[in-house]
């Protein structure tokens, strides 16, 4: 136990005087959230704007404009024509117009089809486009369904970005939250091991009477602590500078960090096990975070991707955690409600750490 | 291999601090260990003498407890070393060929840090007491990869002396090392010995072995060829000295074997001999009578005593150890490296 802590020590120390792992630990998840919500984002926390084109006073009418003006950060306008509403949208005061045509009633009590109603939107500039869609779609959808927030009576406590979380970096910072601790792991544990294993630290260290299991464990306890550290950072920054909401309960993120931090842990494991020196090792953990960057929905949603990469997102541990992490913080989802993200990141680690296990060489 | 070898006294009698007995290690069809048993003398500097791939590091592996034996056994201080060899590493120290340390700490971290492995807790007396040890005192601030060559295997041997051991074991101490470094080292071995602490070290420098080492053990190919004194190895070889010499005149090398006290000779590139004398003393006066005898004026002389070398020389026909100038690390401090990787904690 001593000797565990004396090495927790050690590695925070190393750590801290590390400024490049510092800067890339803390520094640079912060700068990335920022860069991208300026990018990307519509100002921060800016309200995206929709002009609805109402051809039609009937009931379902009534309620859809209804529902979006209670919606949180969309702004409705209603021009007269549509003539008008996509002027707006090309001078960029819109970003979307939705038209609900003149047969809307008609349409909606007679045929049993879905009624498809015309949506426009810039091409040029596809994230707020697809922000602005998803919202849209998420809202006609819940009034046609009759479940829109106008009848309390019906309404159901909406879960996930979608119907709630308007603007792109509340979107997002879960996703930097669940990228941070994906690299903070994987680097923290391959780097480190195959760095100890090649300089013959670890040879070394076998040569006392030390348990590795001391060793190892103060080094991944420092790597979960670390990406909590960060998780808070990101929030923190994310609420403070940029207005992220935090809606979840902070002890299930936590939860639900340690678990993530767990599996890349492992998985950090696993490509030490397998690779004899830092090139490999390098390869290796770019090989396997790349697509888990790009592909897990942490910069975009993944749901309008093309149905053949699906598979690849489904079976990518970085998709399931930012799922949760989205669903608790943004949704305020249960532990319950997150139990199958936690339950895929569990089997996970356990492949991980049988793979390993198999394989893992001390020199 | 000589008559002279055959009889090995591997057998410490009295106060063995590290008994093997049949020692093998077999790395698929290579019997990197092939049976080999000896003693280690508590309170001696042993050595392993042998070229590179003669099983001198596979032997030490296995009696510090890091490399399973496929046959045999060892016993240090009293305690089988395999199958749990924890209670072993508790009591020796180790100093491994690769020096393996810690960036960002300082020396004096890496120390308590090591201490912390043996269950032991330095002081901050304690730990400069040991840096002093190893003449590091003033490097304790230090970041170990500010160390030179030198000064890094003086750090590896301090931690190989944390937790006060009773047999410490340097795995080629100075291989690498230039000679001013070399023997500051060869000092602070001297030194750790001195205070009672038994010490193997393995080398193929034969300077080394002679000059540090009470006993030495001759390996090769896995086997252990002789284990003697340096002294009583040097003596089976029946050679007392080289000389070497070139002549005004050339003559019939029959001349010259036949002197009192040469046992063999030849002649090279036409001009110069060579004579191995089992008595330099008789050789020479034998060959200045013949010159005198002859008219000729001896040029060159020189009288090298027999070693070490010759000792392996004779044994396998190989010569120890190439010498390795070129890629001798220099006692320069490297250049501070500070890698870190792109994303993520590196640290």
């Amino acid at each position: 136990m001593r000797a565990f802590l004396d090495f927790l020590r050690a590695f925070t120390i190393m750590f801290l005087r590390n400024r490049q792992a510092l800067f890339w630990t803390f520094f640079f998840p912060v700068l990335l959230m920022g860069l991208l919500g300026i990018v990307f984002g519509r100002g921060f926390g800016g309200d995206l704007n929709l002009a609805i084109v109402r051809l039609d006073n009937g009931m379902v009418a009534n309620v859809m404009v209804q529902a979006f003006k209670n919606a949180d950060g969309i702004t409705v306008s209603q021009p007269a024509t549509e003539a008008d509403a996509l002027k707006q949208l090309k001078d960029g005061t819109v970003q979307g117009v939705l038209v609900l045509p003149s047969d809307l009633q008609q349409r909606f009590a007679e045929e049993d089809d879905t009624t498809r109603l015309p949506f426009h939107y810039d091409n040029s500039d596809l994230a707020t486009a697809g922000q602005i869609m998803g919202v849209t779609q998420q809202i006609v959808e819940s009034v046609g369904n009759g479940i829109a927030k106008v009848q309390p009576k019906l309404a159901i406590r909406p879960l996930g970005v979608k119907s709630q979380s308007l603007s792109y970096l509340d979107f997002l910072v879960p996703g930097i939250v669940a990228l941070s601790i994906m690299q903070t792991a994987i680097f923290g544990i391959a780097g480190t091991i195959v760095t100890y294993k090649e300089k013959g630290v670890l040879r070394r260290l076998r040569a006392t009477p030390l348990p590795m299991r001391s060793f190892m464990g103060s080094n991944v306890t420092m790597r979960v602590v670390t990406a909590l550290i960060q998780t808070a950072i990101v929030l923190a920054v994310g609420m403070l500078l940029f207005h992220v909401k935090v809606n979840g309960s902070l002890a299930l993120v936590a939860v639900v960090a340690i678990v993530g931090a767990g599996c890349f842990v492992s998985l950090g494991f696993t490509i030490a096990a397998v690779s004899k020196n830092q090139e490999v090792a390098q390869a290796l953990m770019n090989v396997v975070q790349t697509p888990m960057m790009f592909l897990s929905g942490i910069f975009f949603p993944m749901n309008n991707a093309p149905a053949w990469i699906q598979p690849v997102v489904k079976v990518l541990p970085l998709t399931y955690l930012a799922d949760a992490l989205r669903a608790v913080i943004i949704g305020d989802a249960s532990l319950w409600a997150v139990r199958w993200d936690l339950a895929i990141l569990l089997a996970a680690t356990g492949v991980f750490v049988m793979t390993a296990w198999r394989f893992f060489r001390w020199e | 291999m000589s008559a002279a070898f055959a009889a090995l006294p591997a057998d410490a009698g009295g106060d063995a601090v590290i008994s093997i007995r049949e020692l093998t290690k077999r790395y698929g069809e290579l019997v990197a260990v092939d049976g080999i048993s000896f003693e280690v003398r508590r309170g001696e500097v042993f050595g392993i003498l042998g070229p590179n791939g003669a099983g001198k590091t596979t032997t030490l592996e296995m009696v510090e407890g890091l490399s399973c034996p496929d046959g045999g056994e060892v016993v240090v201080d009293g305690l089988s070393a395999w199958p749990d060899p924890t209670a072993v590493k508790a009591r020796i120290g180790v100093q491994l060929q690769a020096t393996a340390l810690f960036d960002y700490l300082r020396l004096r971290e890496i120390i308590h840090l090591f201490g912390s492995c043996y269950g032991v807790r330095r002081t901050p007396a304690e730990i400069d007491a040991l840096l002093d040890r190893v003449g590091l005192l003033e490097k304790r601030d230090s970041f170990a990869d500010q160390l030179s060559g030198g000064q890094a295997q003086r750090l590896s041997i301090a931690l190989a002396l944390v937790n006060d051991p009773v047999v410490t074991f340097l795995d080629e101490p100075t291989t690498g090392l230039d000679p001013r470094a070399r023997r500051a080292l060869w000092d602070v071995i001297r030194a750790i010995n001195a205070a009672g602490t038994t010490v193997v070290l393995t080398t193929h420098y034969m300077e080394e072995a002679e000059r540090l080492c009470a006993r030495v053990a001759v390996m090769d190919h896995g086997h252990l060829m002789a284990l003697d004194t340096p002294r009583a190895l040097v003596r089976g070889l029946g050679a007392d000295a080289h000389v070497t010499f070139t002549l005004s005149e050339p003559l019939p090398l029959e001349a010259l074997c036949g002197l009192d006290g040469v046992s063999s000779c030849s002649a090279h590139d036409g001009e110069g001999y060579a004579m191995v004398a089992d008595s330099a003393q008789r050789a020479v006066v034998s060959l200045l009578d013949l010159a005198a005898a002859r008219g000729l004026t001896i040029e060159n002389l020189d009288v090298q005593g027999a070693n070490l070398e010759d000792v392996f020389l004779r044994m396998t026909g190989r010569k120890l150890a190439e010498e390795d100038e070129e890629d001798e690390r220099t006692d320069e401090p490297e250049k501070p490296r500070r890698r870190g990787f792109l994303f993520g904690g590196g640290g």
